[in-house]
C-alpha cells in the first residue's frame, strides 16, 4: 500500500490527531476571571499608576547609573595631595635662606624604586603623591640657625688707586709684501 | 437549533450586553467576560503553551476590549472582535517569552539544536496525570510532541480549528487571513502529521 493511499483514507490518523489537539486545549480557565478583569477595570490607577512609574522610573534610573560610571571618582586619577603641605613650603622663606639652610630633599620619585610600580597607568599617580609627601616632609622639617656674616675692617690703604701706566706705542712698520708668482695667483 | 442559528442568537445577546457595556454598565461588561471567558483563553493558550500565562493574556484582552468598547461598531460579532484582541495579545507574549526564553537558554544551546525555543513545548510535554497518561495510547503521545514541532502558521492553525471553540470565519478573522487559506493550513499540518507517523511505523487502519 502507498503512502498516498494511506493518507487518503486517515480515518485513525485524524480521529487521533483531533483527540489529541482536543486534550492540548483541554484546560480549564482559571476560576475568578471576571473578577479580576472587573477589578481591573474599575480600579486601573493601581496598576496604570505603577506602569506609568515604570515608565518614568525606568529610564531615570539608567540615565543616573550613566552619570555614575562617567562620574565615578576612580576613573579621575587626580591624587589627594594635602593641601596646607606645599602652599606653606613655597610661600614661607626667601630662596636664599633656603639654600644656606640645606639643600631641597631629593624628589621622592627619584628615590623610589620603579619596579614597585608596574602598572602604567598608575605610575604618574603613585609618583605625584609621594612628591606632594616628600614636599610636606620638607615643609614641616626644622631649618638650621643662619650663621652671622662678618665683613672685614676696611682701611685708606685698601681704598687707594694704583696708577695706571702705559707704555709708548712702537712706530708702525710698512708692510712689504712680495709679488705672488703666477701659480700662487691662480688659487 | 442548529449551530448556525445558536451562534447567531449567542452574537444577539452578546450585541445587547455590549450596548449596556457602552452606556456604562460594567455588570453588563462582565456578563460578557462570563459568556466568552473560555473562548478567549483557549485562544490564548493555543498560542502561548501556558493555562497561567493564557489566563494572563485573557485578562489583558478583557480589559482591552472594555477600553475600546466605543470603538466597536458592530460589523462582525463581538466575539471575534474580542478573539482578534486577544490573538494579538497572545502573539505578543509569544514572541516576548520566546526571547525572554532565548536569552536565558543562551544562543549557544539554542545554536546546538538549530532550533528555537518554544513555549508550545510546555503544552505538548506537561497538562496531564500520570494516570490520564497511563490511559492514553501511545500514539496519542507521540502526537502532542509532532503537533508542537509543526510550523506555527500550521500549529495555530490546526489548534484554533480542532478546539471546537471557534468557527473558521472567527479563526480566519482573527489571523487575518482568508477562510480558503486556513482551511489549506488545517489540511496541511494534518498530511504533514500523518506522514511523520507514516514514517514512525505507524498504520493508518
Amino acid at each position: 500500500m502507498s503512502d498516498t493511499r494511506r493518507e487518503g483514507r486517515g480515518a485513525r490518523f485524524d480521529e487521533a490527531i483531533d483527540r489529541a489537539v482536543r486534550e492540548m486545549l483541554d484546560v480549564e480557565p482559571p476560576a475568578g476571571l471576571r473578577g479580576r478583569v472587573l477589578d481591573r477595570i474599575e480600579n486601573p490607577r493601581s496598576r496604570g499608576w505603577s506602569w506609568t512609574w515604570t515608565w518614568i522610573a525606568g529610564p531615570l534610573v539608567a540615565a543616573a547609573m550613566v552619570i555614575l560610571v562617567v562620574m565615578a571618582p576612580w576613573r579621575h586619577a587626580a591624587p589627594v595631595v594635602p593641601a596646607a603641605g606645599p602652599a606653606i613650603a613655597r610661600v614661607e622663606p626667601t630662596p636664599a635662606v633656603r639654600a644656606v639652610a640645606g639643600p631641597r630633599p631629593p624628589k621622592a620619585a627619584e628615590r623610589a624604586p620603579r619596579s614597585s610600580v608596574r602598572d602604567g597607568r598608575a605610575q604618574p599617580r603613585v609618583e605625584a603623591a609621594s612628591i606632594a609627601v616628600a614636599e610636606a616632609a620638607g615643609a614641616i622639617e626644622p631649618l638650621s640657625p643662619i650663621a652671622p656674616v662678618s665683613v672685614p675692617v676696611m682701611t685708606q690703604a685698601d681704598i687707594r688707586q694704583t696708577e695706571i701706566g702705559v707704555a709708548r706705542l712702537t712706530p708702525v712698520v710698512e708692510l712689504q709684501i712680495a709679488p705672488l708668482s703666477p701659480p700662487d695667483r691662480r688659487n | 437549533v442548529t449551530a448556525t442559528e445558536a451562534a447567531d442568537a449567542a452574537s444577539a445577546q452578546d450585541l445587547v450586553l455590549v450596548r449596556r457595556a457602552q452606556a456604562g454598565d460594567v455588570e453588563a461588561f462582565g456578563e460578557l467576560v462570563e459568556r466568552n471567558r473560555r473562548a478567549v483563553f483557549r485562544a490564548a493558550l493555543a498560542a502561548v503553551g501556558s493555562s497561567t500565562e493564557a489566563d494572563d493574556v485573557a485578562q489583558e484582552a478583557f480589559v482591552t476590549a472594555f477600553q475600546k468598547l466605543n470603538g466597536f461598531r458592530a460589523e462582525s460579532s463581538f466575539k471575534t472582535w474580542l478573539l482578534t484582541i486577544t490573538w494579538r495579545k497572545a502573539i505578543d507574549r509569544r514572541k516576548s517569552v520566546t526571547k525572554w526564553m532565548q536569552r536565558l537558554v543562551g544562543p549557544a544551546q539554542s545554536g546546538e539544536t538549530g532550533e528555537e525555543w518554544d513555549p508550545m513545548d510546555r503544552l505538548a510535554a506537561g497538562g496531564q496525570s500520570q494516570e490520564d497518561e497511563l490511559m492514553t495510547s501511545d500514539l496519542q503521545r507521540r502526537l502532542r510532541p509532532l503537533i508542537a514541532s509543526l510550523p506555527k502558521k500550521l500549529r495555530d492553525a490546526l489548534l484554533l480549528a480542532g478546539s471546537g471553540d471557534h468557527s473558521y470565519d472567527e479563526i480566519a478573522t482573527m489571523l487575518k487571513i482568508p477562510t480558503g487559506t486556513l482551511k489549506w493550513r488545517v489540511s496541511e499540518a494534518r498530511r504533514l502529521l500523518k506522514q511523520k507517523m507514516l514514517s514512525m511505523g505507524y498504520t493508518d487502519v
